[in-house]
């Protein structure tokens, strides 16, 4: 990686500097230079570290001691903003819904994508144009305009406020993706030679799909499985428009809505990081997947 | 075909939930669509009636404001990439630090920046506690500022995965290309000028363009949590705006009219991009 950075190791002469070091044509010796840079790296995550904060100290914060004491700790320190967020947004319920639903949508998006991304992978491929032409186009229709009928067609049919069909529409709408990264996986992690050989041993197509190329394909699966769930847990268009009764809510949907409400800013906050704390849980044990499953999917 | 049972589910799938509604929604736009009721052909008079309303021109107007981010949020990615690539020593913490709002998803960003752009709330105080208190101001309440906090929040909320994009980029150009350039005797700015800086051209182009996308695309959810398209119409987005049609006022034929010029737009930019995205790479 060294090698690849403008300011290489091998910069022998005192006059070659990195650009953007913010210290170009200053006589500054190596060592000052890493400090400047580790400050402005440090600046950098302000921005990101400060809200962050705030949001903590003042869900643990009572009203009354946030009058004056609004950006130092709390004192006393009190977690009944949790339990009233928790009770009033009826988060609880939201959580075990959207829990659900997101189970659902990664089990479609799997089911539906990595065959495709199979038959994508093979060698002499015949259907792979039409799939990836098939993903991309999918891609490309905004979410607003094929849900608005959508909700039509389900209304006739009264699957609206249904938690399985919420997860199975989040899980379509994620096949482009799944199909996507399971494919690129796949083509990257599985030898022509091995589908070769397996085939001239007589494996039918299927045993090489169940057998060799699923299994191999496990980290994509899990990487496509966190991507599907932060997808569904985050999503708030398609769950107002398909949900309408508050018991079939999502924990999103009943965030959003309990900010709107006249509440207080300590209550606020608390609710906020109720609906987003389990997906930093899930970024903790899975950061390396979900970078590099976000920066393969946005970066085509 | 061998690979029928493979694609047919997805077929299928697909062209129920996605494909089949999208068409559905482009033939209602030419009737005043009400579910459930008799549905008259009205021709283009819901596209006629949009083009008139002095409500879409605003939304068009607001759309067309928050593209103004696109400097920030597309040139302050590859500004941080590349400084932390010039080996700064906690480069790795920072980039995962700044890449975590990229996991939390536009609805829920606006649930978290409530309480920070609140009145009562982290910049205003902050800002009187340093002595800046004439800077306080009602950031979500107040229609000429509302756009401009929106477009902060999506610097804030979109930095971190750029970074991430165009460190990949930086890490995937060929040391040879480098080492080349140095040898021929390459200064590290002629270096960073002609070897580092071209081949980040084709990224930058993408990423603008999926930046400027989903200003179209993916403001429904931070919009409804942060200010309910407020003040008035000044914040609304056109996502947000055929919802409203649609699900919250019935006027199903308008919105269905409103999402064909919305598919029209987006494919306009997507088109625009890839082939400036393919100039690029030719030179």
């Amino acid at each position: 990686m060294s090698d690849t950075t403008p300011h290489s190791a091998r910069t022998s002469t005192g006059r070659l500097r990195a650009p953007f070091d913010g210290t170009n044509g200053l006589a500054v010796s190596r060592r000052t230079r890493g400090i400047l840079k580790s400050t402005v790296a440090l600046a950098i995550c302000i921005p990101f570290v400060y809200p962050i904060y705030f949001l903590l100290v003042t869900a643990l914060k009572t009203s009354k001691d946030y009058v004056g004491n609004e950006l130092g700790f709390p004192h006393p320190i009190v977690f009944n903003q949790f339990t009233s967020a928790w009770t009033s947004a009826d988060l609880g319920r939201g959580i075990i819904n959207s829990t659900l639903t997101a189970t659902i949508s990664i089990v479609v998006t799997i089911a539906l994508a990595a065959p495709a991304a199979e038959v994508c992978a093979r060698t002499r491929s015949r259907g792979k144009a039409v799939i990836l032409g098939l993903a991309a186009t999918v891609w490309m229709v905004p979410l607003i305009i094929w849900i608005i009928p959508l909700f039509v067609e389900l209304t006739r049919v009264g699957l609206t406020n249904n938690l399985i069909v919420l997860g199975v529409v989040y899980g379509v709408s994620n096949v482009p993706l799944g199909i996507f990264l399971i494919y690129t996986y796949m083509r990257e992690a599985i030898d022509k030679e091995v589908r070769e050989a397996a085939a001239v041993d007589g494996a039918e197509p299927r045993h090489v799909f169940f057998r060799i190329s699923l299994p191999l394909s496990r980290p994509v699966l899990v990487v496509v499985a966190v991507l599907g769930f932060i997808w569904a847990w985050g999503d708030l268009l398609i769950a107002t428009v398909l949900i309408q009764s508050n018991n079939y809510w999502t924990v999103t949907m009943d965030a959003a809505n309990f900010s709107q409400k006249i509440v207080t800013i300590q209550a606020q906050a608390a609710a906020a990081i109720l609906a987003i704390l389990p997906l930093v849980l899930l970024f903790a044990v899975a950061q390396k997947g979900i970078v590099k499953g976000l920066v393969t999917v946005s970066h085509r | 075909m061998a690979a029928t049972p493979y694609v047919a589910p997805l077929v299928l799938a697909v062209v129920a939930v996605i494909i089949g509604p999208a068409f559905y929604a482009i033939s209602q736009s030419f009737f005043n669509w009400q579910p459930g009721g008799s549905s008259p052909f009205v021709g283009l008079a819901n596209y006629t009636s949009l083009a008139q309303s002095a409500s879409f021109r605003e939304i068009l107007v607001n759309e067309g404001i928050y593209l103004l981010g696109l400097p920030f949020w597309t040139f302050l990615p590859p500004i941080i990439a590349v400084f932390l690539f010039t080996k700064v020593r906690i480069a790795g913490a920072v980039r995962t630090l700044i890449f975590l709002p990229a996991i939390v998803s536009p609805a829920l960003l606006g649930v978290m920046f409530t309480p920070i752009l609140s009145p009562t709330g982290l910049i205003d105080t902050t800002l009187a506690k340093v002595g800046l208190g004439r800077l306080a101001q009602p950031w979500t309440e107040s229609p000429g500022l509302v756009k401009p906090t929106i477009i902060a929040v999506l610097v804030w909320a979109n930095v971190g995965l750029g970074v991430a994009i165009f460190t990949a980029a930086l890490t995937a150009i060929k040391p040879e290309l480098i080492d080349a350039a140095h040898v021929e005797g390459a200064s590290s700015l002629q270096r960073f000028r002609y070897v580092i800086l071209p081949s980040l051209y084709r990224t930058v182009i993408l990423w603008a363009t999926y930046q400027a996308l989903g200003v179209f695309l993916w403001l429904f959810g931070l919009i409804y949590a942060l200010t309910g398209g407020g003040p008035g119409n000044s914040s609304t987005s056109i996502d947000y705006d055929i919802f409203n049609n649609t699900i919250t006022n019935g006027l199903f034929g308008l919105g269905a009219a409103e999402s064909v010029y919305l598919l029209i737009m987006v494919g306009l930019l997507a088109v625009f991009g890839w082939r400036l995205g393919r100039r690029w790479s030719h030179e």
